[in-house]
């Protein structure tokens, strides 16, 4: 039996369509109830719905054998986990953003707004830029409005937010996209089926097909 | 506690010394050896002579330090200071070291050895096996720089075969590599297999020579009967600057973190001083502990109530009894039950002369089954013919005694 997290909302839904065409189907999943967990016996598999930023951490701790999540996850709390496939879909970049015409006066420290204040001091140490980090958990696009930073550092996908604010992409930083995630240890016991749930999913990435997300409660 | 013992005695089977030494040592064993410690930050305080003490992080270390040049083998149960989720912790390890001249048979005998302390904690349970020379030669033969191998390492450590193109599309990597080091890195075979499949990986006669060796592993490991665990994988990458040929690492299947990591560290050694190789590992005894199957659901099998008029040699006797059966008992005045400072959980609880009937009844039985037959008559009676873990398992399932 292989237990997956789906992460809530359209990455999941996303996730879900692709197992499923992958021969991973569970129809309990479909129906409309209070139930946490969804079983397909037949088919040795398990999902439940977690909080996106919580696939990680199920998985890491092996509750769940493998999980779906955005690269950003990956690089923000680096889990000791096996990344292994590029899904291809919730395609965004990461990205510095700040006010239209920002001028960064290097010798002042730049204040950065951010959800991932550890990709954002790594990337800035990479690059020598002496920051100082403002850890926001949402509504990141307001700080440099309101004068709480200079720039932000978040993923953007299709960047009309940013635009709408007067705010436009300073720098990209990363691509992202969805990523199979594995426990390390279930890499080794539950090999077989792992393998061939991965070699499914990589065939729809590779053959380029559109998989329709289906709308799923949860 | 259990399996530390049984750990001990195997090791000890294999001719492997017990290893004790003190809770710290001086700071600049550490300070000298930063690169062979997991973590750079210790517990360190100050001797009443002025000098700098810190409390050991590691054990091997010390073992090495110990060592005049000769053979050795030897086992260890030790705690380890050492961060963790921003604080220090106390960590229970278990592990032993095999220093000398390094040949296939002891790198083979330390692997089995590993093999035989997993099957000690798991039914299920698998030897992961890397050779970071094997990787740190081919790296040397694509002519990787050393950014583009650290974050090969990365990729090798997250089975992260698509990061290998993204590598390629940055220039840093040629195609024919990226396509060696992506099978390479998605390598998950039994030992045997892998070895085999390897030889046609290797790109240069140092790396033919390193497949060969595994091969010869294999062998050896078969002669122990302990191949069949074992599996060869390039993502134990993490400690390639603390190991220089053989890594391995073990995991149960109830546990979903790795629980033993080892290998060959000549490096330490060399850097000391001493003319040998070593190869061990360590076990984390916390992780197992934390995750052992064999979890207490009660504090007590049985919880004695008594009077405060009831004479206290009937007490005695009953207590004595039943404890030498096998099982935890716990005595308490009746009216003191509201008033124990922690909660007692017990299987079954009875009164003085229920408890006193459980301890005489020679002939008793748990659905058909006799129990035990006591040799003496109460209150001295001890020796039981059966375990009394099974009366216990009778009791919790609440069939009773009959």
């Amino acid at each position: 039996m292989i237990n997956v997290a789906l992460a809530k909302g359209r990455l999941g839904d996303k996730t879900y369509s692709m197992m499923a065409k992958a021969g991973f189907d569970c129809p309990a999943i479909l129906e409309k109830n209070r139930k946490l967990t969804f079983e397909n016996p037949e088919k040795g598999i398990r999902y439940f719905w977690v909080k996106p930023s919580d696939v990680e951490i199920y998985v890491e701790r092996g509750a769940a054998d493998i999980g779906v999540c955005g690269a950003d996850i990956l690089l923000e709390y680096e889990p000791d986990v096996y990344e292994l496939l590029d899904l291809g879909f919730g395609k965004c970049r990461m990205c510095v953003a700040g006010p239209k015409d920002f001028y960064d006066n290097e010798e002042r420290t730049l204040r950065v707004a951010t959800k991932f204040a550890n990709v954002a001091s790594h990337y800035y140490e990479s690059i020598g830029r002496d920051i100082d980090i403002i850890k926001l958990n949402g509504s990141i696009e307001i700080a440099p409005i309101l004068g709480l930073s200079d720039v932000i550092f978040d993923i953007v996908e299709t960047g009309n937010t940013l635009r709408e604010n007067d705010l436009e992409v300073l720098t990209e930083v990363v691509p992202i996209s969805a990523r199979l995630i594995c426990n390390k240890v279930s890499y080794q016991f539950k090999h077989d089926e792992i393998m061939r749930l991965r070699d499914g999913l990589a065939e729809i990435v590779a053959s380029g097909e559109k998989v329709e997300a289906v709308k799923l409660e949860h | 506690m259990m399996t530390e013992q049984k750990l001990n005695e195997l090791y000890e089977r294999f001719g492997y010394r017990k290893f004790k030494m003190t809770k710290f040592e001086p700071y600049d064993l550490y300070a000298d050896n930063r690169d062979f410690l997991k973590s750079s930050q210790l517990i360190t305080f100050t001797d009443l002579d002025g000098s700098l003490l810190a409390l050991k992080p590691d054990v091997t270390l010390s073992i090495i330090k110990s060592n005049l040049g000769g053979e050795e083998k030897v086992y260890y149960n030790e705690t380890v200071y050492r961060p963790k989720d921003n604080h220090y912790r106390e960590i229970l390890q278990s592990g032993i070291e095999c220093i000398g001249r390094i040949d296939a048979y002891s790198e083979a005998e330390v692997i089995a050895l590993a093999a035989e302390s997993l099957k000690l904690i798991g039914e299920r349970f698998v030897i992961r096996v890397s050779d970071a020379a094997f990787l740190q030669e081919m790296f040397a033969t694509m002519g990787l720089s050393d950014s583009t191998v650290a974050e090969a390492l990365r990729l090798f450590s997250m089975k992260n075969t698509a990061g290998f193109d993204a590598l390629v599309r940055e220039g840093k990597l040629t195609e024919a590599s990226a396509r060696t080091l992506k099978s390479l890195a998605d390598l998950y075979r039994p030992f045997r297999e892998g070895a085999a499949e390897l030889r046609s990986f290797a790109i240069s006669n140092a790396s033919a020579q390193m497949a060969d060796h595994l091969a010869k592993l294999c062998d050896i490991l078969e002669a122990f009967g302990v191949l069949q665990y074992v599996y060869l994988d390039f993502s134990l990458v993490n400690s390639m600057d603390y190991y220089n040929g053989l890594i391995f690492q073990g995991a149960v299947e109830e546990i979903p973190f790795t629980v033993l990591s080892g290998g060959r560290y000549d490096r330490l050694p060399e850097k000391m001083g001493k003319k040998v190789g070593a190869i061990g590992f360590a076990l984390d005894l916390d992780t197992v502990a934390n995750y052992s199957s064999q979890r207490r659901d009660a504090d007590v099998d049985v919880l004695v109530l008594y009077a405060a008029g009831d004479e206290a040699t009937r007490v005695a006797a009953v207590m004595r009894t039943l404890s030498a059966r096998g099982l935890r008992v716990r005595s308490l005045r009746v009216e003191e039950q509201a008033r124990v400072e922690h909660k007692i959980t017990a299987r079954q609880t009875m009164s003085l002369s229920e408890a006193e009937a459980l301890a005489t009844r020679e002939d008793a039985t748990v659905d058909g089954t006799v129990l035990g037959v006591m040799r003496e008559a109460v209150p001295g009676a001890v020796a039981l013919t059966m375990l009394a873990g099974e009366l216990v398992d009778h009791i919790g399932e609440g069939s009773g005694i009959k």
